[in-house]
């Protein structure tokens, strides 16, 4: 009953969806096409704004990756947000796996030699890979999440190697904090200095370079840093690895 | 052209949501759940495509790039859809400890 | 000039802050934390007295709209911002009985909680909305289940599951506005709308309209309701109805009104707000624990406004509007009660709370919510379903109006039930409430009376609904 009612619905959402989206051209656009509307100045312009940003991205943000320069700049708020549901995760897995702190560890077999030599040797390059994918995450693809995502993987690999391994707390909790207010300071100061909040207030530099793009870097470090320990204060709750 | 990706995502959408309401075990209405969120996204990654572009990143090669935006709200999507995900998941963790199974139908027995 | 942006950045800056102060201080963060959404309240009034003068643009990252995104704060927007934050003040007096550890997930969670609705509240932007429901009800999820029992583990899954399956419909839509009109900025879409494929429109407009329901507790997406308001700790269950169940709503609305400026099928919206007071009310009268019953009173507050909002004329949707206000704060006073009682008399169940309101600590500010919530003048739930009912009667809406009454009888007499039990006389002896029980009951009483013996403070922002109505912040 329960599972033709479900099937019934699958498909009634999949025929309604499937109408709608129908009527949208595949690859079909020319985002030329599109003219916006300003409803402050309350005037039409003959810009679209996916090819404002892909003409104009790279002189009003400094970032050569538009994605980063939309992801950070043009929409940053949205990534504030984005940062905010992480961080929420990571405080509500903790405060739901809190209980189970006190429990006796189930007892875990080592892992072979190889594995843990292996991890060893390559935790370094992993955090150094991540560090170097948030840095430039202006100019290439890539940026603080997947950055981040990299460098938790590198803790995961050592607790799957080492499973008396877990993480120390409070320098995950500080490293998160300091990163989260880093992010919403450099906000504020634009907020002061512009009176636009997440305003990038610094020089853009030349495009290509390293030191250019303005805010955009630091804040992809910080972004960087916070979801590394996010992700990794998550895999630690979850795995209730404690003494 | 049969816009193979809109289907494909809409099937997935629709997959998802009937694994949500039928089925039972609780990790599978997770994976159901996270079916949703990737059909979703890429839902919004087909509508940012442009016919023979490229990934937007400037070095003046190529003519055409593809729509940044849907590419940055995906960026978000992923990482909110990460984020209910690992809640989820510990919920059920909590859950299983509390009742020691995963079936709803035994923990809504248990509960009476 | 304040920025609106500032009632999301403090927030979010001290929950951020939390953990670095607990290394120095666990005990100071209820302090903290209160100080903060006290901060807040001051901002949120200096938000709205702005915005009572001109709509508040205010722009972020510099880059005009649609480019950027912008926040977009109207009289009415203002108002909402000021009743959640001031709500939220007020419980997190209440919060202070928490006990249970972890305090600092628990602290950190509300500041968030009250960032993600301020930023539902105040955005004019459809994705940035998006983000912040998304903010607000992980927020939720992680509160709800905060008391890691199996009643709390139960309710928090059943609304992770419709909560994310709310968020992909509301995804859905975001996709299918983006793909023809290539824009995200809620001003920008309303004006170009016509733009967009007829069928297309309906599709996205349903897609937001259910998945904003489901904060919005509409009938059928509200089956989270019960369970997850009984399994949350109590001051969290006052904090949904007044917070994250009104920054929904608003949502709602600004779909409905400001994006879809839909005159032909608000008939919908009205039978959905109808079919969830029906089903909230009447569920209500046969419960027999005391936080369900106020869970599905809930729902049908929830429903009343929405139908308010359905109605569509001036009138109705200042009643929502009011009704909005009157639900915020005497649903909240209702479950801080709730909670003393049931801590109190070491039961859920109704019958088992003879004459716990013989204290006139408790007993007066709980009579005077329950006379708001049925709408007796002269409180403030009184204004609220006379508007919505007036609205009807404009409309020509006899049935639904005289359903309507229906339900609201129900509700009239499950309340009287629970007013007969509450203050009969009894033998029992209660503990008194501490402090931090009953100021903020008497905090949300004063709100009640002072605003429905002299509501023309209220009206007078009221009148900037037409204009909300025709499109504007």
């Amino acid at each position: 009953m329960k599972r033709a009612v479900a099937a019934i619905l699958a498909i009634l959402i999949f025929i309604v969806l499937g109408l709608a989206f129908a009527k949208i051209p595949f690859g079909n656009v020319n985002l030329e096409d599109y003219h916006y509307y300003n409803p402050i100045q309350d005037k039409q312009t003959s810009d679209s704004v996916p090819a404002h940003y892909l003409k104009e991205g790279k002189n009003e943000t400094g970032s050569t990756n538009i994605v980063t320069a939309v992801v950070v700049d043009y929409r940053g708020f949205d990534t504030l947000g984005e940062v905010t549901v992480l961080f929420l995760a990571s405080t509500g897995v903790g405060s739901v796996m809190y209980i189970f702190e006190k429990e006796k560890r189930r007892k875990v077999r080592r892992a072979n030699a190889v594995v843990e030599t292996a991890s060893k040797l390559l935790f370094g390059f992993i955090i150094l890979f991540g560090a170097y994918i948030f840095v430039h995450g202006h100019l290439t693809p890539g940026g603080g999440f997947p950055g981040g995502a990299v460098i938790a993987s590198s803790f995961l690999l050592l607790y799957l190697a080492y499973p008396k391994f877990h993480a120390e707390h409070k320098s995950l909790n500080v490293a998160e904090s300091l990163a989260g207010l880093t992010f919403v300071g450099v906000g504020l100061i634009g907020l002061l200095v512009a009176s636009y909040f997440l305003y990038n207030f610094l020089p853009f530099g030349l495009p290509t370079y390293l030191f250019s793009a303005g805010v955009i870097p630091i804040i992809y470090v910080a972004v960087g840093v916070k979801v590394g320990s996010e992700l990794t204060g998550i895999v630690d709750a979850m795995m209730g690895v404690r003494e | 052209m049969i816009p193979y990706y809109y289907i494909a995502s809409i099937a997935l959408i629709a997959l998802g949501f009937y694994i949500v309401i039928a089925k039972k075990n609780l990790i599978k209405i997770i994976i159901g759940l996270d079916m949703m969120d990737t059909g979703v996204n890429l839902l919004l990654i087909s509508i940012g495509y442009v016919k023979g572009g490229t990934a937007p990143i400037e070095n003046g090669n190529y003519p055409i790039y593809v729509d940044p935006i849907p590419q940055a709200l995906v960026l978000t999507a992923i990482v909110i859809g990460v984020s209910v995900m690992a809640l989820a998941l510990s919920i059920a963790i909590g859950l299983y400890k509390n009742t020691g199974t995963v079936e709803i139908d035994e923990i809504r027995r248990l509960r009476e | 000039m304040i920025h609106p942006v500032l009632l999301i950045a403090i927030p979010l800056f001290f929950a951020f802050l939390l953990p670095l102060i607990s290394l120095w201080s666990k005990k100071s963060l209820p302090y903290v934390t209160t100080a903060v959404m006290g901060l807040n309240t001051i901002i949120a009034i200096l938000v709205f007295l702005e915005a009572m003068k001109a709509p508040i643009f205010d722009i972020i990252g510099g880059f005009q709209p649609p480019l950027g995104i912008v926040l977009m704060v109207g009289p009415l927007g203002g108002f909402l911002a000021m009743i959640i934050n001031t709500a939220a003040l007020i419980i997190s007096i209440y919060s202070m009985e928490m006990k249970k550890e972890p305090l600092l997930k628990y602290y950190m969670l509300t500041l968030l909680l009250l960032m993600g609705t301020n930023g539902m509240v105040l955005t004019g932007d459809i994705f940035n909305l998006f983000v912040f429901l998304e903010v607000t009800s992980i927020a939720s999820y992680g509160l709800a289940s905060y008391n890691k029992d199996l009643k709390g583990f139960e309710g928090a899954l059943k609304y992770v599951i419709l909560g994310s399956i709310g968020s992909t419909f509301v995804l859905i839509g975001i996709a299918l506005i983006y793909s023809q009109l290539r824009t995200l900025n809620m001003l920008d879409i309303a004006r170009r709308l016509g733009e967009m494929d007829p069928y297309t429109k309906i599709v996205a407009f349903a897609s937001l309209f259910l998945g904003f329901g489901v904060e919005a507790e509409m009938f059928p997406l509200n089956t989270w309701v019960p369970e997850t308001y009984d399994g949350a700790p109590h001051p969290v269950t006052a904090m949904f109805s007044s917070m994250s169940a009104k920054s929904g709503i608003f949502a709602l609305a600004r779909v409905i009104f400001t994006i879809f400026a839909f005159a032909n099928y608000l008939w919908f919206v009205v039978i959905m707000g109808l079919l969830t007071v029906f089903f909230g009310e009447i569920v209500a009268y046969v419960q027999k624990d005391i936080k369900r019953m106020l869970a599905y009173s809930s729902i049908g507050q929830m429903g009343m406004i929405i139908m308010g909002l359905g109605i569509g004329t001036t009138i109705a949707v200042e009643g929502a509007f009011f009704q909005m206000f009157s639900h915020a704060m005497g649903k909240a006073l209702l479950f801080i009660a709730a909670g003393y009682m049931i801590y109190a008399a070491q039961t859920e169940k109704m019958s088992e709370m003879k004459g716990i309101g013989r204290n006139p600590l408790i007993g007066i500010p709980l009579l005077i919510g329950i006379l708001s919530i049925m709408g007796m003048p002269p409180f403030i739930g009184f204004y609220g379903k006379f508007y919505i009912l007036m609205g009807g009667f404009s409309q020509g809406y006899y049935a639904i109006i005289a359903l309507f009454l229906a339900a609201s009888i129900v509700e009239i007499a499950y309340y009287a039930r629970f007013i007969k039990i509450v203050f009969q006389p009894s033998t029992k002896n209660y503990p008194a409430p501490r402090s931090t029980v009953y100021v903020p009951l008497i905090l949300f009483a004063i709100i009640i009376v002072l605003f429905g013996v002299y509501p023309q403070p209220v009206f007078e922002v009221l009148k900037h609904v037409a204009a909300f109505l025709a499109g504007g912040a």
